[in-house]
């Protein structure tokens, strides 16, 4: 009968599904911290990965694998990439291998957590794969990867894996309820930048600045109706300081876009290392110029 | 739109404060003529504000009581008063313009303070290129500073991704005084997490970018 005839090919597909989970079983591990639980998953030598938003402010998250517990530090929670990264002294487990090519719209894929001690699986697909995009919060992904996926809370942080148990993204949370993979290559680059540094750096431009209210920027006719931000205040030191801005400059643009409000400008900058650099249009009485100004970091202390 | 208290100790001086405004096609929400009846005046308005004049050190009271209140100030007062260095500017007050004043720069004036902004004294800045700016020079406050200095230092370091208790370590304080001006920065700031209270921060001017 038909259900006899479909039967070797569906128990095929079962062990192999089921052998993805059981190759990535001992590297997928429970994270606890005060209200959270979620998952993360051994990236490189005793470094953890796993979804930096539910986690922030934590300094310390238990982890648990097979029912054994240890504790593990929180070395850097970036909110722009929504990646955290997590040492325990747990060096034993594999790390697990990222997938050789591009994740493509349509792929089968796993997320892998563990909820507690038991290890979880939601089995789906990849219903988008695009190009590069600019977070909310203003980080640069090579790819926006949206998951046809359910992923329970407990999963969140987890590995998203392909058929051959490589990793293909982080699974996280995004607006709208979406689920979203944070693409592999933005997973290597913070784990070698905590790995070189114990942080992450961020952007840094020292200034603060104020939207100019509408009403004063129609009255002057300045930027095409586009939104101005005025710099109220700059640090001492700080790049902006060196570059020549000063209180009162008016901010008509960064990197060619206007941007609406100081913390569209807060995105910028941190979705950039330092280093890198801003283009900054800038209007003083009536003189426009453009400024190019290296970053730099965010004071730690 | 803001409410114009007109404060004067003169009826005359009132008066002609009143014409001003009328000239820029304001009026006045209310008018008081002793420096303790603003706290009271402040009490019963939205959005208050201070316009008074002309005479400094008359007018300082009427700064004073503006500044305890925690409402802006625009003084109008004699031309040689108007540098930066003016006690008035010193102590506080938004904007000082030139008795008389124009309709349009009084207007003008008004709805910049209402939106947190100072106007420096044209002579404060000599660094200008030489070219006549369309726009007054600006120079602010933001918007109402809602946190205090220790909240605000506390918050550069949230944003610096810092643990509480590396915060704790970098500031001197236990890990529970930095919970503690956590809470009250996410109470003022009406956010639930840490990027909520970093990105409010930076909509309001209150973090450095």
């Amino acid at each position: 009968m038909s259900q006899s005839s479909l039967s070797p090919l569906s128990s095929q597909l079962d062990a192999e599904r089921t052998a993805v989970l059981e190759r990535v079983a001992g590297s997928v591990l429970s994270v606890e911290a005060q209200r959270v639980r979620q998952s993360a998953f051994v990236w490189r030598g005793g470094l953890l990965v796993t979804a930096a938003e539910p986690l922030e402010g934590a300094e310390a998250v238990r982890v648990l694998a097979d029912g054994a517990a240890a504790e593990a530090e929180v070395l850097a929670c970036d909110l722009r990439t929504d990646i955290a990264v997590l040492r325990t002294s747990q060096t034993q487990r594999a790390d697990l291998a990222p997938a050789a090519g591009a994740p493509r719209t349509g792929q089968t894929v796993a997320v892998a957590g563990r909820a507690a001690s038991e290890l979880t699986a939601s089995w789906g697909s990849i219903q988008m794969s695009a190009g590069a995009w600019t977070t909310r919060r203003g980080a640069s992904l090579s790819r926006r990867l949206l998951l046809d996926v359910r992923l329970p809370p407990a999963a969140e942080g987890g590995p998203v894996l392909d058929l051959d148990a490589a990793v293909v993204a982080m699974a996280v949370r995004g607006p709208a309820s979406q689920i979203i993979g944070i693409p592999v290559d933005a997973i290597e680059a913070a784990v070698s930048e905590v790995a070189a540094h114990g942080h992450i750096a961020h952007g840094y431009l020292g200034v603060r600045v104020v939207p100019l209210p509408l009403g004063l920027q129609a009255r002057h006719r300045l930027n095409a109706g586009r939104a101005v931000l005025i710099v109220a205040d700059v640090a001492q030191p700080s790049p902006a300081l060196d570059a020549g801005l000063e209180i009162g400059d008016l901010l008509l643009a960064i990197d060619g876009d206007a941007l609406q409000a100081p913390d569209r400008l807060l995105g910028r900058i941190q979705g950039k290392r330092p280093g890198e650099t801003l283009l900054v249009t800038r209007r003083r009485g009536t003189v426009v110029d453009e400024l190019t100004i290296t970053l730099g970091a965010r004071p730690r202390s | 739109m803001v409410d114009i208290i007109v404060a004067a100790c003169e009826a005359s001086v009132r008066t002609a404060l009143h014409r001003q405004l009328q000239a820029s096609g304001l009026s006045a929400a209310l008018e008081v003529d002793i420096p303790a009846a603003l706290a009271p005046a402040v009490a019963e308005l939205r959005e208050p504000l201070l316009l008074s004049g002309v005479h400094w050190p008359e007018t300082a009271p009427y700064l004073e009581s503006a500044i305890g209140c925690g409402i802006a100030a625009a003084l109008l007062l004699e031309e040689e008063s108007l540098e930066v260095a003016h006690p008035a500017f010193r102590r506080g007050a938004a904007v000082l313009l030139p008795w008389p004043t124009t309709g349009a720069r009084l207007a003008y004036a008004l709805e910049a303070i209402a939106h947190g902004l100072r106007i420096v004294p044209d002579a404060a800045r000599p660094q200008q290129p030489t070219t006549i700016p369309t726009a007054p020079p600006l120079s602010l406050r933001p918007p109402r500073s809602i946190l205090s200095s220790r909240e605000r230092a506390l918050l550069e370091l949230v944003a610096a991704g810092l643990g509480n208790k590396a915060i704790a370590r970098s500031l001197g304080l236990s890990i529970n005084t930095v919970k503690y001006h956590l809470a009250s920065i996410f109470a003022k700031l009406d956010a639930r997490t840490r990027a909520e209270a970093v990105s409010a921060a930076a909509r309001r001017g209150e973090l450095l970018l």
